[in-house]
């Protein structure tokens, strides 16, 4: 069997060309192809369309990333703020937010606030009114003492 | 002309048809003939040979000579073959295709050979692309596997194993006829 593929007639090139294939024809119509190519994209203009369009997709792939993070942004906002506006608020709601929001950022607050001991001490009349307090409300001694221990 | 003084030439000289006329000379015929035996029909050839070449026209300017031309030339002559047959691969089945083959080297006009070349080109053609590659390469051009390796960019054990395979089933083909 390897003699078959030994014979030598077998690397023998069967193929012909047509007749001034390589002289004439070849090089006639590789010329014309070329030309028209160089035609339909002149090496100047080509180069300078193509660095146009490269800074054009270089800028636009610098860009287009913070536009959709702002886009993203935008449209959380907006939700927020339509989920915002369609709960339930009055106008008193509000002020009084906002006095209570007052009176704890006042400088006179916190003022009062630091000058309060931290401990006091516990005055008897005091604590005579609070058991009264909780016995008026159904709690004895004894109850209050058991939830103490 | 050597290939690196081409490449002078097309990058100093105020001539760059010259050089690539010099490669033309130089490489054209062998493209073709690589091509040929890859695509059998001298028609197909042509259209590739010609693509090939403008690609090789528009690549000059950026060819870094990292690799030798030689190896450039052939790998875009390699891969213009390649995307040929695979755009002209049908679904036909291979008694289709060998029926296809033989009818068209009989009737083809620039096909000189006789019964026995008939069969080994047939033999040839019923390979994988790669194998038929790698088979004509070294059967005929007795390419050295290290110039295929760096042509085809695989192993050269990968091709001889691939060079292996594609010998048995040409054996195989011819035995049965002869």
């Amino acid at each position: 069997m390897e003699t078959l593929l030994n014979n030598p007639k077998l690397r023998e090139n069967p193929f012909k060309v047509p007749q001034d294939y390589f002289e004439v024809r070849l090089p006639s119509e590789l010329k014309r192809k070329i030309q028209a190519s160089v035609r339909t994209t002149p090496c100047a203009t080509a180069s300078t369309t193509a660095r146009a369009t490269g800074q054009k997709r270089n800028l636009w792939t610098l860009v287009r990333p913070v536009l959709q993070f702002a886009a993203c942004f935008i449209v959380l906002f907006g939700f927020g703020y339509g989920i915002l506006s369609l709960l339930p608020h009055t106008e008193q709601n509000d002020s009084e937010e906002s006095a209570s929001v007052y009176v704890w950022a006042s400088p006179q607050f916190i003022y009062n606030l630091m000058q309060e001991p931290a401990h006091e001490d516990v005055d008897v009349s005091d604590a005579e009114d609070l058991l009264e307090y909780f016995s008026a409300r159904g709690m004895s001694y004894d109850r209050l003492a058991l939830a103490d221990e | 002309m050597t290939d690196r003084e081409i490449i002078r030439l097309y990058r100093e000289g105020n001539n760059p048809e010259r050089a690539f006329d010099h490669l033309l000379e130089k490489y054209e015929k062998r493209l073709y003939w690589h091509i040929r035996r890859i695509l059998l029909s001298h028609e197909d050839t042509d259209d590739v040979l010609q693509n090939v070449l403008i690609k090789v026209w528009n690549g000059l300017e950026n060819f870094r000579g990292e690799a030798q031309i030689y190896t450039w030339l052939y790998r875009i002559a390699t891969n213009e073959a390649l995307s040929f047959l695979k755009k002209n691969k049908d679904q036909e089945s291979s008694l289709e295709d060998h029926a296809k083959i033989a009818c068209s080297l009989e009737s083809d006009e620039y096909f000189d050979g006789d019964d026995l070349q008939r069969s080994l080109q047939e033999a040839i053609a019923l390979l994988p692309d790669k194998q038929r590659i790698v088979f004509t390469m070294r059967y005929f051009d007795r390419t050295p596997y290290k110039d295929l390796a760096k042509i085809l960019k695989t192993s050269a054990g990968a091709l001889k194993a691939s060079y292996h395979h594609a010998e048995k089933k040409v054996e195989h083909y011819l035995k049965e006829r002869y």
